[in-house]
């Protein structure tokens, strides 16, 4: 008799469980998909007027489309490229600090900090008003605040990308030089300088081919991360190009209803792409496990 | 009798594990059921301990049929092989669980405890926490967390099969001495022919689902397929080489 | 020359902090000083009043990021529980990634009709409700690799030994899965604590957490407070990170 409680108590747990999962989960993320795909043919919305690719077509023939998905890229590589080339070779060389429970905390810290403050602080340090520019001015090396560089709101996203990797670095630091002990590429740099390799190839043969192999789900996940970011590109970001969360939000907010359906197409083809990132993600992960 | 099976099956996704067990068990004795990695015993084990249920067949014990009762009433103790302590308690607490789920006076759980962590020499250990003991300490504490309850039988399931050669003949030796004390049935599965002899008063042999239970320990050397007689012949070969 | 590269990287990830605090206590800095002429600690005091914006943007999302936390941490407990024993257990895990790679505030813009039809928009529940349906995939995707085998196993061995479901629940399970809940907890705060776009899709503008008093304040360009609350939101992060010593925060979801 207890014993069939139990059961049923175990099975009314999984049940639950599922329910939740399908309530919390699944159910919001296909009914958000459902929803943009309605409204960008004419189905949904306040003045839908019944099926017309009228809205895909003006996204698909629009230059907003290409350039924000290409600014999107632009920035999201950069900031891993850099990110990658500042830790990794760190991590060879201080991985011992970085693990160290004191010192590490430093590392820890801009955890700490929020998108939006971190944008915020961006933007004083390296405005034309800047601590930077003040820095420059007092060294001599400009004579007046509007010879310093724009480099916030800029076309490069200077600012943008150089947020970004501040809060990336910490990230990565903490990974990848967990990465590099459970690799055990302190015993293995050891054997290659004992074969004769130098600092430089031990880093350039080593240790960024292995940590990169290895990281590599963890470093999609921080593309399509930062890829979809929305905080620092709408503070620091210019009108045009716009990162492709800034840009969907804008025109999902226009007064001018045209707009409306083609930021929701644009979330549409927004969240095939990621899905399609993510499916890679999950096969590397897999592999991994494997 | 303690323990009798009756015509046990059981198959996981359309594979049949186990086919028709019987098995009996006297009171007080202890049976070696000897067996490759996968042929079942397991399973057996986990069913006579109600934690899987089984496709067909009847567990009994002491002549009542326990088919229907859930494993925490069914006062059987199963030790698996690799000492599962609890991580969140240290030596003494693993040791006092039962008797505290039994909702014994503290001053009973004290008494029994320290008398038996002294009987397994670990009253120096009592406060250590899992990942400060050995291998053989583990299993000590693991041995006596089952002991505690003082349950009429123990299912054993390669225990000593992770320990090292020394270790592993202390451990068979305090076993034999405990069960003795206690006066406890047994039911020990191990892929160790030497161990099987040793341990036990009678002897099974598993493959495929499908066991043969010997009379004596005799019927169990002379049949070839265990694999005895070859052993045996191993250690007499060696004698005359030295 | 690692000295030197120690020293820089320590005063690029304190800066912030650092510069922060300074610019809340300023009185005024004009171009090209670095430092401000005067100190007034002015705005921290009037931060104490209750009837002030930060006061009340910080209890309102501590109010929200200890419901957020608290719920997805309990939730994600039972749905992985029961992922774990379920058959399409694979498929069931993936689906919890598929949340987590739409930017949020994109994610809060295609269900924000929902919100709207179901009243919720604009309320202190409908914010809780759409963080939550971020924060829960992640603490399953986090406490799923609780469930192993090992966990059964524990289980079983308490019921052998005469253990009842609930005690086995309390004071087994429980007592086992606290680091891990707690990791959970500590995670799914600060995915609320820091959040702002779907906040600000979803709340309209009336749920004014930290972090939108922060944006309010950049855009009216008053620095001075949005350092201040750039501070507040901070500081209790810092202060739980120095004494947990990292323990709660290296993310198993990568």
């Amino acid at each position: 008799m207890i014993l069939e409680n139990m059961l049923l108590s175990n099975k009314f747990f999984n049940r639950t469980g599922i329910t939740l999962l399908v309530m919390l989960v699944i159910l919001p993320f296909a009914a958000g998909l459902i929803y943009a795909l309605f409204y960008s043919i004419g189905f949904a919305g306040a003045f839908a007027k019944g099926f017309t690719l009228q809205h895909i077509k003006a996204v698909l023939y629009s230059n907003d489309l290409l350039s924000s998905f290409l600014y999107s890229l632009y920035i999201a590589l950069s900031v891993i490229v850099y990110s990658l080339l500042l830790v990794i070779p760190a991590v060879a060389g201080f991985h011992r600090k970085i693990n160290d429970g004191k010192k590490s905390f430093l590392v820890y810290l801009p955890l700490a900090v929020p998108a939006i403050v971190a944008s915020f602080i961006s933007f004083q340090v390296m405005g034309k008003t800047g601590v930077l520019s003040s820095v420059f001015f007092k060294l001599g090396i400009i004579k007046d605040l509007q010879q310093f560089p724009d480099v916030v709101n800029d076309v490069f996203a200077t600012s943008i990308i150089a947020t970004h990797i501040l809060m990336a670095v910490p990230f990565f630091l903490i990974y990848f030089s967990n990465l590099f002990l459970t690799e055990r590429l302190q015993d293995m740099s050891a054997i290659a300088a004992s074969l004769g390799a130098g600092k430089r190839q031990i880093l350039q043969k080593l240790v960024f081919p292995v940590l990169l192999k290895r990281g590599l789900a963890a470093i999609l996940l921080y593309f399509i991360f930062v890829f979809g970011s929305y905080e620092i590109p709408l503070l620091l970001g210019r009108q045009q190009p716009q990162m492709i969360s800034v840009l969907i939000v804008r025109k999902l907010q226009r007064f001018n209803l045209a707009d409306v359906p083609q930021g929701y197409f644009l979330s549409l083809l927004y969240s095939l792409l990621m899905l399609v990132l993510l499916s890679v993600f999950l096969k590397l992960k897999n592999k991994e496990l494997a | 009798m303690l323990l009798q099976t009756e015509n046990i099956s059981h198959s996981y996704n359309g594979e049949s594990v186990l086919k028709n067990i019987n098995i009996t068990l006297p009171f007080n004795n202890t049976c070696s059921i000897l067996g490759k990695s996968g042929c079942g015993k397991t399973t057996l084990l986990k069913i006579i301990a109600g934690i899987t249920i089984q496709d067909k067949g009847n567990v009994l014990l002491n002549n009542n049929n326990i088919n229907k009762q859930p494993p925490s009433q069914r006062n059987i103790v199963y030790m698996s092989q690799e000492p599962l302590l609890f991580p969140h308690l240290n030596v003494f607490d693993n040791i006092a669980f039962g008797l505290r789920v039994r909702k014994e006076p503290d001053a009973v759980i004290q008494k029994k405890v320290v008398n038996l962590l002294e009987q397994l020499g670990l009253a120096s250990q009592r406060l250590k926490m899992q990942q400060q003991l050995s291998g053989g300490q583990k299993q000590r504490v693991n041995f006596g967390r089952a002991l505690i309850v003082n349950p009429p039988l123990m299912l054993l399931d390669e225990p000593f099969g992770n320990l090292d050669a020394h270790t592993r003949a202390d451990m068979q030796l305090l076993y034999k001495n405990m069960v003795a004390e206690f006066k406890i049935g047994s039911l020990f599965v191990t892929h160790d022919v030497k161990e099987a002899i040793l341990m036990a008063d009678s002897i099974g042999f598993m493959e495929a689902g499908n066991l043969h239970t010997y009379e004596n320990k005799q019927a169990f050397i002379n049949d070839e397929k265990t694999g005895a007689q070859a052993e045996i012949n191993f250690w007499k070969h060696k004698q005359v080489l030295h | 020359m690692k000295k030197i590269i120690s020293i820089f990287a320590v005063i690029l990830f304190v800066f912030p902090f650092l510069y922060a605090a300074l610019l809340s206590v300023s009185k005024n800095i004009q171009y090209p000083a670095l430092l401000p002429h005067d100190f007034s600690f002015s705005r921290w005091v009037a931060v104490f009043n209750p009837n002030n914006g930060i006061a009340s943007g910080f209890f309102l999302s501590m109010i929200i990021a200890f419901s957020v936390a608290s719920l997805s941490t309990t939730v994600g407990f039972i749905i992985s529980r029961a992922i774990s024993s379920h058959r399409y257990k694979k498929i069931l895990l993936y689906s919890c990634y598929f949340p987590l790679a739409l930017s949020p505030v994109i994610f809060a813009s295609v269900i924000n009709f929902y919100f709207v039809y179901a009243g919720l928009s604009g309320t202190i529940a409908g914010v809780i409700l759409a963080q939550l349906f971020i924060s829960v995939p992640f603490s399953i995707i986090l406490l799923n690799s609780f469930w192993t085998t090992q966990i059964a196993s524990l289980q079983n061995t308490s019921y052998t030994l005469g253990a009842g479901a609930q005690y086995t629940f309390f004071k087994v399970l429980l007592p086992v899965a606290r680091p891990a809940l707690m990791v959970c907890l500590f995670q799914t705060f600060l995915i609320s604590w820091f959040e702002y776009g779907l906040t600000s899709i979803t709340g309209v503008g009336k749920v004014q957490t930290l972090t939108l008093k922060v944006f309010q304040y950049i855009n009216e360009a008053n620095i001075y407070y949005a350092a201040l609350s750039s501070c507040i939101i901070i500081l209790p992060v810092a202060l739980l990170l120095l004494w947990a010593n990292k323990k709660f925060i290296v993310s198993k979801i990568y």
